[in-house]
């Protein structure tokens, strides 16, 4: 099974995929919080991205949802195409973006469980690290 | 010139509303019925209309992009709970 795995980040798990806009070209590597308290599978929000990022890769406008808790208030969701190459995985998913300033710091947006319950996730008996497995 | 492009799509236009409103509707509608023929599906709309269906978000955009619908087009999940408040519990 493909898998990849990286260091943790201050501690804390995360996932590193490269946002892509098939439009203008333009792509950027990016580390997110892999936060599996985030959202639920019900609610339709893959990744957490700032307005920055969303300016850049926010395609396809997908609708309004309302957030709750660390990230009070309405946003916009758009489709973002990422990509991990260990997984050899592009998709679409759907990123709500919000201000930068509601953001974790040291990381570029949060990855919801939505998105990482897609995977099979976790250390995979390596201390330190995080990782995400194709099932 | 790119800039100026990007930066245009956090910009909700009139037709992108509308069709939001449509598919917000029909997901609702599908979330109380689970014999809808949605239940499951991807459904894109577009000139409020329902123009695709499919198993994955992928599929759905790509009927949307081959429409040459400049992304007025809006693809939601027919199952998933837009109304339902998307909860952030750690600390900022």
């Amino acid at each position: 099974m493909p898998r990849a795995l990286w260091p943790l980040q201050n501690g804390q798990p995360a996932v590193q995929m490269e946002l892509q806009n098939q439009i203008t070209g333009v792509s950027a590597s990016r580390i997110l919080l892999a936060d599996t308290g985030a959202g639920s599978q019900h609610e339709p929000v893959d990744l957490v991205l700032g307005t920055e990022d969303g300016a850049l890769f926010a395609r396809r406008f997908q609708g309004r949802v309302v957030s709750g808790g660390a990230i009070p208030g309405h946003f916009e969701v758009f489709t973002v195409t990422i990509a991990i190459r260990d997984l050899s995985m592009v998709r679409r998913v759907n990123a709500m973006i919000v201000p930068i300033e509601t953001l974790p710091a040291g990381f570029a947006g949060i990855a919801t469980i939505r998105f990482l319950d897609s995977f099979t996730y976790g250390n995979f008996g390596q201390r330190g690290h995080f990782g995400l497995e194709v099932p | 010139m790119i800039t100026l492009k990007v930066r245009d799509t956090l910009q909700v236009t009139e037709e992108q509303e509308k069709n939001w409103q449509v598919a917000q509707r029909i997901n609702r509608e599908t979330r109380a019925n689970p014999q809808s023929p949605y239940t499951g599906k991807y459904v894109g709309v577009l000139h409020q209309q329902v123009v695709a269906v499919g198993n994955t978000l992928d599929k759905v955009c790509d009927q949307l992009d081959a429409l040459g619908d400049d992304d007025q087009g809006v693809a939601i999940e027919a199952n998933a709970d837009y109304d339902r408040k998307v909860m952030f519990w750690r600390m900022p």
